[in-house]
């Protein structure tokens, strides 16, 4: 082993290498910090462009891509409420009021911080305790799945709104959503209204742009003719006030603040790497279970949702710190964990390597050699992430019109792409004036999108689960896993009800 | 006047025709496009586009790749159906699957007629694995346990509907009550074998499973196709088994109907020159790929017998729960 490694720092210390690695954290940054493009998107890029690399600098290259991606995703989420990948969607609830107050830098540094942190943390996970955690997925079937799932729902849905019952109705409408397609156990189709574009249902990504990026430029839209009209009326009287002027610029983050936020960064390091361990569940849901345990262990809860550091180091630490393990059943057991994973793990087959069980005897030193570069790779995220937000966090000074011109045109352009199809932007569109409607309501869209994202897979595995025990539901509560989740599910479901009732102050 | 005007007419009209043939004769002066029906991270994905990199080398223009996936590969095919037959739009990949799609959908279904063939370039088997520790660790005794167990055998499929119910016809035949429970992907059915959460899975070969049991850590039970398993010489198929269905997953490429001959030609040359690459049939095989050429001809021939097929399937098993 010892001499697998050291044959792999060899095959790192390469100067291409290094410079894939890095370019694929820039490149994967910009695309990450742009509303609609995600890092995902990347990969499918530049998956052709790896043909002509070396098998090392290829690969680390598209690691790169969803490292720099991961992070640059928070960058348009803290400076305009717009999440650039879906995996930033809850860094925004914490990220837009603080840069609203002039402190908009202090909050890119603090994601920045706890991004790295985290996803170092996720990657030591990914090297030393493969071979255990791949053993631990593996046991995670479907009544498991089922359980956890429905752990998360139901933590995120009480969890989620100042009133609960908003909460449910976000989560029941992200379910209905969630069943427009195919049948997951007859491959046939429902809902679908003979529209063949509908057969795999929504796609994610229209959505989520419609929902958080567009609905957001009609918010301000709205905002800026009420304005008009108020000014109109109001110009006999003035010295009415409009909205709150930014306080006093603070871009600065000092290392007493981010020592505050540590314990929360180690924290969500450990819920996201968990969610990472299954399979399919995915950042957001770590970022959201991070967020939410963060708000329940701080002494300021009441800080949350108006500007905390520690929900912005929450939902950093718990997005990022999904990858690394995510990575383990893709070289343990060559599944991919996740789309990101998948697509590397075509990168890895073009190449004519086969990541699964006996990659380790065959390959182990390029394994390695992946390993230490993906620990590289987080300083290339901190320097070259310092550097980018350090200019980018002026772009709040272009004027309000050409920027949301902008979004309109990446969000029509971020949904067309990935499926190349312009019914997804008439998706997009159609979800914009549903979030729009639904932010009037005070729905909170992160959690629809979150429950239209578990419902297709809480339906499979529960309807595999039921499959295979005979139609016993008793299978939940047998298996020891399975059984866990549901009592973790009571118990937190009290504490947070509890913590509720406790008058504030 | 008029003469005049019928002349330029006449003169245009020519003119149009030598552009056309002139570009048939030339093809390609563009690049191509060449749509995947299915998304980035599958086998289509990579064995479509390990290929167009080397073709662009003969055809010498730039070749464009484009996923468009979607109900099972319907979307793509259509988008190439109904895209200017010139040549410069192709589709490639599992298309056997996406032509047999509508019928598990409840779609329009396509017609063969409505495509031009360029030829085909491997085949899947889809195969049966369960794992080493069951009482059973071949077909016969697979067979015997499930008789002396009904209804408590559970079965997976990796993602296809058609596998499922090939293994639904073979139940109908032997008398066997089996569960069967869909996963999403080849990927999602790897980890429920792996994991012990099923019985016995289906996969295509290339998947995980495929390659855990290369290593020894899964059996394989049978070929629920009508060729062979590569690495797997004695496994036996469920057609050498004497059933009436099998699966039949063919990787391959197609345009529009009513691409000029020339232009079909060139391209299905292009396809069987890349095929004689040794270094590349090398990678291809490692990375669990069975590369083999076919050409278009024969290509149609066994896209319309998997049509043909699929709706007697259905048919066969409509009263298998």
């Amino acid at each position: 082993m010892l001499e697998q490694i050291l044959s792999g720092m060899f095959m790192v210390l390469s100067p291409e290498n290094l410079i894939w690695a890095a370019a694929g954290v820039t490149f994967g940054m910009i695309l990450g910090s742009i509303p609609g493009l995600t890092d995902n998107m990347g990969i499918v890029l530049f998956l052709p462009f790896t043909f002509y690399l070396g098998p090392v600098a290829g690969i680390a290259m598209l690691m790169g891509l969803t490292k720099g991606g991961n992070f640059g995703g928070s960058i348009p989420a803290i400076l305009f409420n717009i999440p650039g990948t879906p995996q930033a969607m809850v860094t925004t609830l914490d990220g837009y009021p603080l840069t609203q107050q002039g402190k908009g830098g202090k909050a890119l540094k603090q994601a920045l911080f706890s991004s790295v942190v985290a996803d170092a943390g996720s990657d030591l996970i990914l090297i030393f305790l493969a071979a255990p955690v791949a053993m631990v997925a593996l046991k995670i079937g479907p009544p498991e799945y089922t359980s956890i799932i429905f752990f998360s729902l139901i933590v995120i849905s009480v969890a989620a709104s100042e009133f609960p019952v908003r909460g449910v109705i976000a989560v029941i409408l992200g379910l209905l959503l969630g069943t427009v397609g195919m049948d997951p156990e007859f491959g046939s189709t429902r809902l679908i209204f003979n529209t063949i574009d509908l057969a795999d249902g929504f796609h994610i990504m229209p959505m989520v742009i419609g929902m958080l990026a567009f609905s957001e430029v009609l918010l301000q839209f709205e905002k800026e003719l009420l304005k008009r009209w108020h000014k109109k009326m109001s110009e006999k009287k003035p010295g009415k006030e409009g909205p709150p002027e930014p306080s006093i610029a603070d871009h600065h983050l000092s290392w007493a603040e981010f020592k505050k936020t540590l314990p929360t960064i180690f924290r969500s390091t450990g819920i996201g790497a968990s969610i990472g361990i299954i399979p399919g569940i995915g950042t957001t849901v770590g970022s959201y279970l991070s967020y939410i345990m963060a708000k329940q262990r701080s002494r300021h809860p009441e800080k949350f949702g108006k500007g905390s550091l520690e929900g912005v180091a929450a939902a950093e630490a718990g997005n990022n710190a999904v990858n690394g393990p995510n990575l383990i059943p893709l070289v343990t057991l060559g599944i991919p964990g996740n789309l990101a994973a998948a697509l590397i793990l075509g990168g890895f087959m073009i190449k004519g390597l086969i990541p699964g069980p006996t990659f380790m005897q065959t390959n182990g030193d390029m394994l390695y050699a992946l390993f230490i570069i993906l620990l590289l790779s987080n300083i290339f995220t901190l320097l070259i992430g310092s550097f980018y937000i350090k200019h980018v966090k002026n772009v709040t000074a272009i004027p309000k019109p050409y920027l949301f011109t902008g979004i309109i045109v990446f969000s029509v352009i971020g949904s067309y792409v990935n499926y190349a199809s312009v019914f997804d932007v008439f998706v997009m569109l159609g979800f914009a004036i549903l979030g729009y409607v639904l932010t009037k309501f005070k729905i909170n869209l992160p959690t629809v999108i979150v429950a239209f994202f578990l419902g297709p897979m809480l339906e499979t595995k529960l309807r595999q689960a039921l499959k295979i025990s005979g139609n016993d539901a008793t299978v939940f509560f047998t298996e020891p896993i399975s059984l866990g989740f549901l009592v973790l599910t009571a118990v937190a479901v009290f504490f947070l009800v509890r913590r509720r009732n406790i008058p504030k102050g | 006047m008029k003469k005049v005007f019928l002349v330029c007419t006449l003169f245009f009209l020519m003119a149009g025709f030598c552009a056309t043939t002139y570009a048939a004769d030339d093809y390609p002066t563009k690049p191509i496009t060449i749509i995947v029906p299915w998304g980035a991270g599958g086998m289509s994905n990579v064995s479509t586009r390990m290929l167009g990199e080397q073709m662009k080398k003969i055809l010498g223009k730039p070749i464009v790749f484009i996923n468009k996936p979607g109900a099972s590969g319907i979307i793509g095919l259509k988008t190439v159906r109904n895209a200017k037959p010139d040549g410069y739009t192709l589709a490639s990949g599992a298309l056997t699957l996406g032509f047999t799609a509508p019928y598990f959908l409840d779609a329009e279904p396509f017609d063969v007629d409505n495509f031009t063939f360029i030829g085909s370039y491997m085949p899947q088997e889809r195969v049966l694995f369960t794992t080493p520790d069951k009482p059973y660790q071949n077909w016969e005794e697979f067979l015997d346990y499930s008789k002396e167990h009904p209804g408590e055998v559970s079965v997976g499929s990796g993602g296809a509907q058609w596998a499922l119910e090939v293994m639904k016809s073979i139940a109908k035949k032997e008398g066997i009550d089996w569960k069967y429970v869909m996963f999403k992907s080849g990927g999602a059915g790897s980890s429920a074998i792996l994991g012990g959460h099923v019985d016995a899975c289906e996969t295509g070969t290339g998947t995980p499973a495929y390659q855990s049991a290369r290593a020894g850590k899964l059996k394989v039970l049978v070929d629920l196709g009508a060729e062979e398993v590569p690495f797997f010489p004695n496994v036996k198929n469920v057609k050498e088994l004497g059933y009436p269905f099998s699966t039949l997953v063919e990787y391959g490429m197609a345009m529009p109907a009513g691409v000029p001959e020339n232009i079909r030609a060139k391209l299905e040359n292009a396809l069987k020159t890349v095929m004689q690459d040794e270094e590349l049939m090398k990678k291809m095989g490692e990375t669990g790929f069975t590369p083999r050429f076919v050409d278009g001809a024969g290509f149609k021939k066994i896209v319309g017998k998997a049509i043909d097929k699929t709706p007697a399937l259905q048919e066969f098993v409509k009263d298998v729960k």
